[in-house]
């Protein structure tokens, strides 16, 4: 299990890490979202052993990562650059890191690498950014460490090599309980890839929870309500409606439809509003890109604010 | 997923980790590494194969026109330098290499993810390092050490003695290699970024030994009392820069230091020098955080204490060579500026900056303040301690005398006679206390006593400037020079002549005399010379008489006590200086068995005897000295010869001589010839007498022998001055002779009080 408690991490004056606490239980896959800048990084090269915190702890299976050469040869990082292997052959990389994982899969690694195809013998410098990609995560996968830890996994890859990619990962989990941690801008993967996701944003935690129950807890409600004495639809304020006890996230009016983004159950969602009497209630469950969206503009960091 | 068919197991090695790390430098540096082997084979092998080339065919030719057959190898050598200055620079590249996910960004994560502690990752990096630039250096070395006993087997002249030369040169340079390489690595771990990487590294090895020369110029400046004008901190310098290493392996080259110990000690600074900076290295990256990567400087201190070195340099060096303080600073602050702008990309916080600067400038100035009011920070008040002397060398910068500089020169011998040795640091101990408490010393009679113009008198220094060198068991050298009276001169070579390991020289020096060559033919003889006659006697000697002189010679230095140091007259001299006493039966006795009309009394000359010598005259001696006389009573007050014609030395020089020669008949002459002495044994003087070029003391009772002589011989001797105020005299020849003084020259009032009254 992964245990971040109470991490805060400064660069400099710049804190990126700001009390940060969760954890990740073994088998998972952990979804690391957040705004650009926002830390997400920080946490995986925490986990890694690259960076040590300034306070707080950070543990895999109870035991402090940094300078821990046990934890660490159970921790395989891919990060978003590919330069650094540039003047590696794919064979040359895969033994590099061969050598630093005792348990390293030389069938693995020749079964993925077949699979999508990549010249043994060719410098990585010579491959396509999706290429460098696939390289790296067949490495990471062959080494067969319980943690996988990818920082914007996915970025670079086609479609198609998408899904593949995807599906070793599912592979490997059910395999051998890997634990894997991907960041990522792209919420449909990690939405199809991972069960638990955290939403950090400015070095803060917003939320930690598995993807089902956010889902679950967050919906879009479209309500009208029925005209007034004088006729006119009735419209209640974003005020109004969260005295039903309600957390609204967004609050949008047209014309004669509510619309509102509302935390909580369907059925929690239904018996606050059915007070108001509406006469349409429509609730329905968000993306994680729209549940992404709506938690980040609560907090400040809304694309209409920033465009002004 | 297939199931996994099989798994890569952990190797038999205890850490499998640092193996791969291993294995992993030496693969990403594989071009590196062959570059530097094929540098390495062009540089020592082929320079020492050519060498023994050369040298075989020299032998071979030799005799038969050499020159037609010489080869002509200078390319080829001159090749095989340049690539062994590229292969020693390499270290660099090496170190820039491994340690690259130091200043690298893309590499950080690549290397600190690895499942490796910093403690394990530190120094597999860089022993791998080190072995990649090292180990094609030590095969070169071995590869030029077999072609070297290719030579030894071909019976070549000197290859052996040139081969051990070679080998401690080797260590030198290896461990020149060692400190470049660890000083780069250390620069990196400071360092954050490729720029300030490159920059420190290149810098730092000449920042330490140039702050080091300059700060030793500074207090020097300070004219500490004692302190030679000369490197002070040249042995620091050695061991600190690769650059000092190398100056060993050319000292070394160069027979300068053909002193085993001190050789060993300076390995022993350098390896502890070397394991220090390892130590600080690996300390500041443990604590080095993976995110500095991308700043100029991680550790700001290295770059603090280059720029107010360079700093010091600059303004110290510039102002030394012309007192331009202004424009010292003014060129020193372009440098600082310019170094501060690049290292903070650009005019951040600018001000803190010049503070930096301005407080760094007064830095220096209090410094060097300080070294001028504490006498070079009271360096001048060490007196090492006997216990951790090794050896001690002198040398006498004064009036030359004949003995000491041809037999006890420093350079030549190196005395570990404990006795010697302490009473060099009491004698040194004594001056440094009264350049301290001059006070203290109330029984002084002359200071700054005017030389005196009457030509009945001779002015002498009865000061030498003796240079002491201290070979300490620590490896360290400590030279000091001072201007010392006789009397505590004569301590010091008291204690020599007495001393048992002198006698071992003395065996060395007439061996040496003995195997002299007249062009190719040896001469198989040794010179002996009277004393006062000078007159030169060749004993042809064999082998078994020359052990039978050594023996004897030997036997009478080990019977010798100071006692008889400071009594017994010398009565002759073997070859250009060892001394024959009266009291040395043995070697008289020799010098007798083979040449009877030897003269070994010493007192019992005819004038006939002298050649073609001359003499002069003189009723006063006046000793003239700038240094406090402390102690009157000293048994060793006495004065030895000196040469009269260094004539800034002793001023006896220029008045008219007295030729004398076969012909010459005067009795009182030769009473007072045959009655002086070269060993002075009382304080009381009744005149000097210099026969050719060596002063003798004319005792007390014989005043007014000296008295009549002097007037009959030179008191009519007409002197006078020229419109120049030049002083001239007319001598038997009717001619014009310049004495060299001018009336300038004499200054205040004449004392004429004698130094012994």
């Amino acid at each position: 299990m992964i245990e971040f408690k109470n991490v805060t991490k400064k660069f400099d004056d710049f804190t990126a890490l700001d009390d940060v606490s969760f954890k990740i239980e073994k088998g998972t896959a952990y979804g690391l979202l957040g705004s650009n800048g926002a830390g997400k990084s920080t946490i995986l090269r925490l986990l890694s052993g690259i960076y040590i915190q300034d306070s707080g702890e950070v543990t895999i299976d109870g035991e402090k990562v940094y300078d821990n050469v046990n934890i660490k040869k159970q921790v395989f990082f891919i990060n978003d650059e590919t330069i650094q292997f540039s003047s590696f052959t794919l064979k040359s990389l895969k033994d590099y890191y061969k050598g630093f994982y005792p348990n390293f899969s030389e069938e693995v690694f020749e079964d993925l690498r077949k699979k999508i195809n990549l010249p043994l013998e060719k410098k990585t410098g010579d491959f396509s950014k999706g290429m460098k990609r696939q390289a790296i995560v067949i490495i990471g996968l062959a080494c067969r460490t319980e943690y996988l830890l990818m920082d914007e996994a996915f970025d670079g890859l086609d479609p198609t090599m998408r899904i593949i990619i995807k599906q070793m990962l599912i592979d490997a989990m059910l395999d051998r309980q890997l634990t894997t941690i991907i960041s990522s801008h792209n919420l449909k993967e990690i939405n199809e890839v991972c069960d638990t996701a955290c939403l950090i944003h400015q070095g803060k935690l917003v939320f930690s929870r598995d993807l089902d129950s956010l889902k679950g807890n967050i919906h879009k409600v479209q309500l009208v309500f029925p005209p007034d004495s004088n006729g006119m639809a009735r419209v209640y304020t974003k005020q109004q409606l969260e005295e039903s006890g309600l957390e609204i996230l967004h609050y949008e009016q047209r014309q004669s439809v509510c619309y509102v983004i509302a935390k909580g159950d369907t059925d929690t969602i239904k018996t606050a509003f059915a007070s108001k009497t509406p006469i349409v209630m429509d609730i329905i469950p968000l993306t994680l890109e729209e549940i992404f969206i709506y938690e980040l503009e609560v907090l400040g960091y809304d694309s209409s604010e920033i465009n002004k | 997923m297939t199931a996994v068919k099989s798994i890569s197991k952990p190797k038999l090695f205890k850490n499998p980790f640092i193996m791969a790390r291993i294995k992993t430098n030496i693969t990403t540096n594989r071009k590196l590494a062959t570059v530097i082997c094929i540098l390495h084979a062009i540089g020592f092998p082929l320079i020492m194969a050519l060498g023994v080339y050369t040298e075989y065919y020299y032998e071979k030719y030799k005799d038969n026109d050499y020159h037609t057959h010489y080869p002509n190898t200078d390319i080829l050598i001159v090749a095989g330098f340049i690539a062994g200055i590229l292969a020693l620079l390499a270290g660099f590249v090496v170190a820039m290499n491994i340690f690259r996910y130091q200043y690298k960004k893309s590499c950080v994560d690549m290397n600190l993810s690895l499942p490796l502690s910093s403690t394990q990752r530190f120094f597999t990096d860089y022993l791998t390092g080190l072995g990649i630039y090292l180990i094609p250096a030590l095969v070169a070395w071995v590869i030029g050490d077999l072609i070297g006993l290719i030579g030894i087997g071909l019976h070549l002249e000197d290859m052996k003695d040139s081969l051990s030369i070679i080998n401690h040169c080797g260590i030198c340079v290896v461990f020149a290699m060692i400190l470049f390489y660890t000083l780069t690595v250390f620069c990196i771990t400071c360092c954050g970024s490729i720029f300030e990487a490159i920059a420190s590294s290149v810098l730092i090895n000449g920042i330490i030994p140039l702050f080091l020369l300059v700060f030793g110029f500074c207090v020097c400046n300070s004219n500490p009392y004692g302190v030679m004008d000369d490197v002070i901190m040249l042995e620091q310098i050695y061991f600190t820069s690769p650059f000092g290493c190398l100056m060993v392996a050319f000292q070394i080259s160069d027979n300068v230091t053909t002193n085993v110990p001190y050789f060993w000690s300076w390995l022993i600074s350098i390896i502890i020098y070397i394991a220090l900076i390892v130590a600080l290295t690996y300390f500041l990256y443990k604590k080095r955080k993976a995110e500095s990567v991308s700043k100029p400087y991680v550790y700001r201190m290295l770059y603090y204490a280059m720029t107010s070195a360079m700093l010091f340099i600059i303004i110290y060096a510039i102002s030394l060579s012309g007192d331009d303080f202004i424009g010292a600073i003014f060129v020193g602050a372009i440098i600082y500026f310019l170094f501060e702008v690049i290292t903070k990309r650009g005019f951040k916080k600018f001000h803190y900056s010049v503070f930096r600067f301005i407080g760094t400038v007064v830095s220096i100035f209090i410094i060097v303040a300080v070294s001028d009011i504490s006498n070079g920070f009271g360096i001048y008040k060490y007196v090492p301690n006997p216990a951790g002397v090794s050896q001690v060398s002198m040398r006498e910068y004064g009036s030359m005398t004949k003995s000491f500089n041809e037999i006890v020169d420093y350079g030549s011998n190196m005395y570990s006679d404990r006795n010697i040795i302490r009473t060099v640091t009491e004698i040194q101990k004594s001056y440094i206390d009264q350049y301290e408490h001059p006070e203290k010393y109330e029984d002084y009679d002359i200071i700054n006593i005017s030389e005196s113009n009457d030509h009945n008198t001779v002015n002498f220094n009865n000061d030498i400037e003796l240079e002491i060198r201290y070979y300490m068991k620590n490896g360290n050298i400590v030279s000091r020079r001072y201007d010392i009276l006789y009397e505590d001169f004569y301590k010091i070579t008291s204690a020599i002549y007495t001393s048992d390991e002198f006698a071992e020289y003395a065996e060395d020096i007439i061996r040496e005399y003995y195997s002299r060559y007249n062009y190719d033919y040896p001469l198989r003889s040794i010179a002996f010379s009277e004393s006062k006659t000078e007159t030169q006697y060749d004993i042809q000697m064999n082998k078994n008489s020359l052990e039978k002189l050594i023996t004897a010679y030997q036997t009478d230095l080990k019977n010798m006590t100071a006692e008889d140091y400071c009594s017994k007259q010398i009565i002759g001299y073997i070859g250009n200086g060892l001394e024959i006493r009266e009291s040395f039966e043995n070697t008289i006795a020799f010098i007798k068995k083979n040449r009877p009309d030897f003269n070994t009394d010493g007192d019992n000359f005819k004038l006939s005897s002298f050649e073609n010598a001359t003499v002069c005259v003189y009723q006063n001696v006046i000793p003239v000295d700038n240094i406090i006389n402390y102690n009157n009573s000293s048994e060793y007050r006495r004065i030895s010869e000196r040469y009269i014609l260094m004539s800034d030395r002793y001023t006896g020089a220029g008045k008219k001589p007295f030729s004398i020669g076969t012909n010459t008949v005067d009795a009182d002459l030769e009473k007072l010839i045959n009655v002086s002495k070269n060993v002075y044994d009382s304080t009381e003087t009744g005149g000097m007498i210099i026969i050719n070029n060596y002063a003798y003391y004319i005792p007390k009772e014989y005043k007014e022998l000296a008295d009549k002589v002097y007037k009959k011989l030179f008191g009519n001797t007409v002197y006078y001055y020229d419109e120049d105020g030049d002083e001239y005299y007319i001598n038997e020849y009717g001619e014009n002779v310049y004495t060299g003084y001018s009336k300038e020259k004499y200054i205040g009032e004449t004392s004429s009080k004698s130094y012994y009254d």
